[in-house]
């Protein structure tokens, strides 16, 4: 169909009364407009739009205590694994949570799916996933409860300052990049909020101090 | 530019009366000229003036809303402001008579000119004159309808709850969805009356539920809309323009009312 | 799908007297309502809006250079770019590829581009069979049915009807109880649903933006069924139209919060995911083939014109949520893909003016929609400049082409116009002078059928004006 290229194209330019290879004017703005007012901080900020998403959060000291607390979530809920885990996560001490531990993505047969965060947006509270070699893109979306390790240090303020920190060389490339801001929700039965429409019923957040 | 013979140094206004205004309710054209002399204005009103051609623009007419337009820009030439009690009217002066001479440079210009010095009536008397001592009165608790060309395209919102606000004996409430449109819409509430009549059956199940006795708007085609549902529906709901409240002029039938009450 | 936007007066009618449609869209008008809320309560929200407007005329202004830049780098990620000037064009592109791929089935994201572009009945006619994943679309897969909403697209169906939907067509797959609760109706659609994702040899979504940066796209749901369409299957197929690029992610990133914000008051979605090309080596997850079919359809004449501002449209659905009269007739009624002030504007340029009359006629000017538009557009502005070409083009109804007529006629000469009125204004005043007002009026029935009119006082403004001039004279004399 590249004619159909050439064509619309030539259209396009047409319409617009440019050549090919005109001159492109500068882009209107460097800096980007920020969502939500300075001054407040970033980590409430976090905690107040969870409240709203339906988002959990509990603070842990250590990465090692990652698999205990993993745990812990699936006596709260009456889960009994298996377990997926990120291969990011493929060196914490799994163990010792007595669950069946698969170390790679999900498929449809496991209920928890525990998944690294690349980082954390206070404004929008949303977790920023890569999907790549060591974070399966299939955690955060077969498994009805998703746990997400979030080191705090990764908290920004504005979805802003995400993008330099994905072009930074050393992120490798990412198949995409999924911001998740809630579990999965769907209003389309009569216009009633139901969580766990295709995706995690539940997320919960396990963050780094 | 026309000079005019003045007889005062006061403010001369021009007011456009709107048609229908000129026709269906000429109580509000002389509260809106009262309210005006009260505000040490000098009122005279064009004879020359018939329409502001809104019909014709709405209806994609356009040659014929330009004529129109010609004859409002001749006759308010000289005034020091055009005033007139409707939203819908004076933004087809103020906003859209700009756009239908955008390639017509000379009236173009005429056509800013006049949008420079033309207001509606209530946002005039509190923004342009900052009128705020009013000396009327009326028994009963009001409800506000904001009309949509007043609301959206002149920002009227909050003068005429400020205006009425001073008016004695009166108590504003506002009822739910004030600022949906009421289904009148020029030509819409012929051309697609079902549609209309939904749109304002709603709008007075709002009314009746905000347990207001009186509605005030300040666009006639939208109260005549409104008003037509309401005795429809045998609502006791009194309906006035809010330049009659606030000139004090409610001592006759209100907008769908007989002789006999 | 086949366009009926001619008969907009005797559906709106219908819809109006359907009672499941006026409780669903009663719940519509309190969705939007509480969405507002959201985003009045947003700080900066005028001032992201401003900078979103500025970003996307830019982009259209080169907008040849941008697609050309998001190409280059979709292929440096491993995507195919497919170009499609038709609807027909990207019909047989995506046959292709599913033929290709040897695919008996497909799952399918939401896509309003997939609509245009008559994708249902082309997998349909190639024996292909084609799983919605979309719940509101499942739903209407069920009903056979368009999609009412841009968003919610089986926002007109109430819970009672979903649930004799799923009785009806689950039963064959051995269920007996009548489901009542809405958590049980989505148990049972996530786990049939959950079998076709992993059946699938095709996934076919749509795309909220193009960026033309890093060659990505973007998807936007909350249900998270657009990424499982788009990571599970073998192939990838994303359907767009050409005015979705964007410049670069900062700039996706603007636009992305006021989508969310203006069609959910959400400050993101629950899933906004930017999808490079193939799966990397090492990857366990992801497409191994993915293509992008970018469709035209009219919208490089858009950029010509007058409805330039139209393609700056991004979805959000905030014209319609806040329309009152979508809000009473509900989007089928509009008898295209498109419904609501943006459909509107959109329905003429992708199809014809000649059968698409009523659409901007239907519409009161209120301005509610233009005021909420995240993008700005002068949605009221272009509805007139649409009636403008139906006057030229003489397609304005007959009455209003009568009545307008000779109403500027009368109004241009004064004298004439101010004899007439008085003689009307007094014989309609003595029509209804005992109870104010006339409950039937010859040539106004559309008025009268349902509501009165209110009597004019009797002599107009302009007589007794000049009566009060005289008296005033002449007691100075």
């Amino acid at each position: 169909m590249s004619s159909s290229r050439q064509a619309i194209l030539s259209d396009v330019r047409k319409a617009l009364g440019r050549e090919a290879h005109s001159v492109i004017e500068p882009h209107p703005f460097k800096e980007r407009i920020a969502l939500s007012q300075a001054g407040i901080d970033p980590y409430q900020q976090f905690l107040a739009r969870l409240e709203v998403t339906g988002v959990t959060l509990e603070a842990l000291a250590d990465i090692s205590q990652v698999p205990e607390a993993v745990a812990a979530f699936c006596t709260r809920h009456q889960l009994h694994g298996p377990l997926a885990v990120a291969p990011a996560l493929a060196s914490l001490p799994w163990q010792q949570t007595g669950l069946q531990t698969d170390v790679g993505t999900a498929q449809g047969h496991h209920p928890i799916g525990v998944a690294q965060a690349f980082a954390g947006i206070a404004a929008t509270g949303s977790l920023v996933m890569l999907a790549n070699a060591d974070n399966p893109a299939g955690l955060n979306f077969l498994p009805e409860y998703h746990l997400v390790v979030l080191d705090k240090s990764r908290l920004l303020g504005q979805l802003d300052q995400l993008w330099p920190l994905l072009s930074h060389p050393d992120e490798g490339t990412a198949q995409a990049v999924q911001l998740i801001t809630g579990p999965s929700s769907t209003a389309d039965i009569g216009g009633q909020l139901l969580y766990g429409a295709h995706g995690p019923r539940a997320v919960h957040i396990l963050l780094i101090d | 530019m026309a000079t005019m013979t003045r007889s005062s140094d006061k403010p001369l206004v021009g007011l456009l009366h709107t048609c229908l205004v000129d026709f269906y309710r000429p109580s509000i054209g002389f509260a809106s000229v009262q309210l005006l002399e009260q505000a040490g204005c000098e009122v005279r009103v064009p004879d020359l003036q018939t329409c502001c051609g809104q019909p014709a623009f709405n209806s994609g007419n356009f040659d014929q809303a330009r004529a129109m337009a010609r004859q409002v820009i001749k006759a308010f030439a000289g005034f020091d402001y055009v005033v007139g009690p409707s939203g819908s009217c004076m933004s087809q002066v103020k906003v859209h008579y700009p756009q239908l001479f955008a390639d017509e440079p000379d009236w173009l210009a005429q056509a800013q000119e006049l949008a420079g010095r033309s207001f509606e009536l209530v946002s005039f008397l509190s923004d342009v004159l900052n009128k705020t001592d009013l000396q009327s009165s009326y028994q009963g608790t009001v409800t506000y309808h904001d009309s949509c060309s007043g609301l959206r395209e002149l920002g009227i919102k909050q003068q005429p709850r400020k205006q009425l606000e001073q008016v004695q004996g009166l108590s504003l409430v506002e009822m739910a969805e004030a600022e949906t449109c009421c289904g009148f819409g020029g030509t819409f509430c012929v051309k697609y009356p079902e549609i209309s009549v939904r749109m304002a059956s709603q709008k007075v199940s709002n009314i009746q539920a905000s347990g207001a006795d009186t509605l005030v708007g300040g666009d006639l085609g939208c109260l005549l809309n409104i008003s037509g549902r309401l005795t429809r529906e045998g609502s006791p709901v009194r309906v006035f323009h809010v330049a009659e409240v606030l000139a004090g002029m409610t001592q006759i039938p209100a907008i769908g009312e007989g002789e006999m009450r | 799908m086949q366009l009926s936007s001619a008969n907009f007066k005797s559906a709106a009618r219908a819809a109006l007297h359907e009672p499941n449609l006026q409780a669903a869209m009663a719940e519509n008008r309190n969705f939007a309502a509480h969405v507002r809320v959201q985003v009045d309560g947003t700080a900066n929200f005028q001032g992201l809006r401003a900078q979103a407007k500025a970003i996307k005329d830019h982009t259209l202004a080169h907008l040849d250079h941008y697609l050309e830049r998001y190409e280059a780098a979709a292929i440096k990620q491993g995507t195919q770019v497919h170009w499609a000037q038709t609807p027909e064009q990207a019909q047989q592109i995506v046959v292709d590829i599913c033929r290709q791929a040897s695919a008996r089935s497909v799952i399918k994201g939401k896509t309003m581009i997939g609509e245009e572009m008559g994708i249902n009945d082309a997998l349909a006619r190639a024996g292909i069979e084609r799983y919605e994943t979309d719940l509101g679309e499942y739903i209407l897969q069920l009903a056979d049915e368009p999609p009412s909403h841009i968003n919610g697209p089986a926002i007109h169906k109430t819970l009672e009807q979903v649930q004799d939907l799923f009785h009806e067509h689950h039963k064959d797959l051995g269920r007996e109880s009548f489901l009542h609760e809405p958590a049980e109706l989505l148990a049972e659609a996530r786990r049939l649903l959950r079998k076709r994702f992993f059946e699938a040899e095709v996934g076919i979504t749509g795309a909220n933006f193009l960026i033309a940066e890093d060659g990505s796209h973007v998807l936007v749901t909350n249900e998270g069924n657009g990424d499982l369409t788009s990571l599970l299957p073998k192939v990838r197929i994303v359907l767009a139209s050409i005015e979705k690029v964007l410049p670069s992610r900062a700039d996706a990133g603007v636009h992305l919060q006021l989508l969310a914000l203006s069609a959910t008051g959400q400050p993101l979605t629950s899933y906004t995911s930017l999808y490079g090309g193939t799966k990397n080596a090492g990857e366990l997850d992801g497409a191994e083939q993915c293509h992008v079919v970018l469709l035209d359809n009219g919208r490089s004449e858009m950029l010509a014109g007058e409805f330039r501002p139209m393609l700056r449209c991004i979805r959000c659905a905030a014209c319609m949520d806040n329309c009152p009269v979508y809000n009473w007739v509900g989007g089928h009624a509009y008898g295209w893909i498109y419904p609501g002030p943006m459909g509107s504007i959109w329905t003429p340029q992708l199809t014809n003016l000649e059968q698409t009359v009523d659409l901007p006629n239907a519409c009161t000017l209120n301005g509610r929609c233009a005021e909420v538009c995240p993008m700005q557009i002068p949605l009221p502005d272009m509805m007139r400049v649409l009636r403008s070409q139906h006057w030229q083009q003489q397609l304005t109804a007959t009455t209003t082409r009568w009545g307008i007529g000779l109403w500027a006629a009368l109004a241009s000469r004064p004298r004439l116009y101010r004899l007439l009125t008085a003689m009307a204004a007094r014989t309609m005043a003595w029509a209804g002078s005992k109870r104010g007002r006339l409950s039937r009026l010859p040539l106004a029935r559309g008025w009268t059928e349902q509501r009165d009119m209110p009597a004019p006082q009797g002599a107009t403004f302009q007589q007794l004006w000049q009566q009060r001039q005289a008296d005033k004279n002449g007691s100075e004399q």
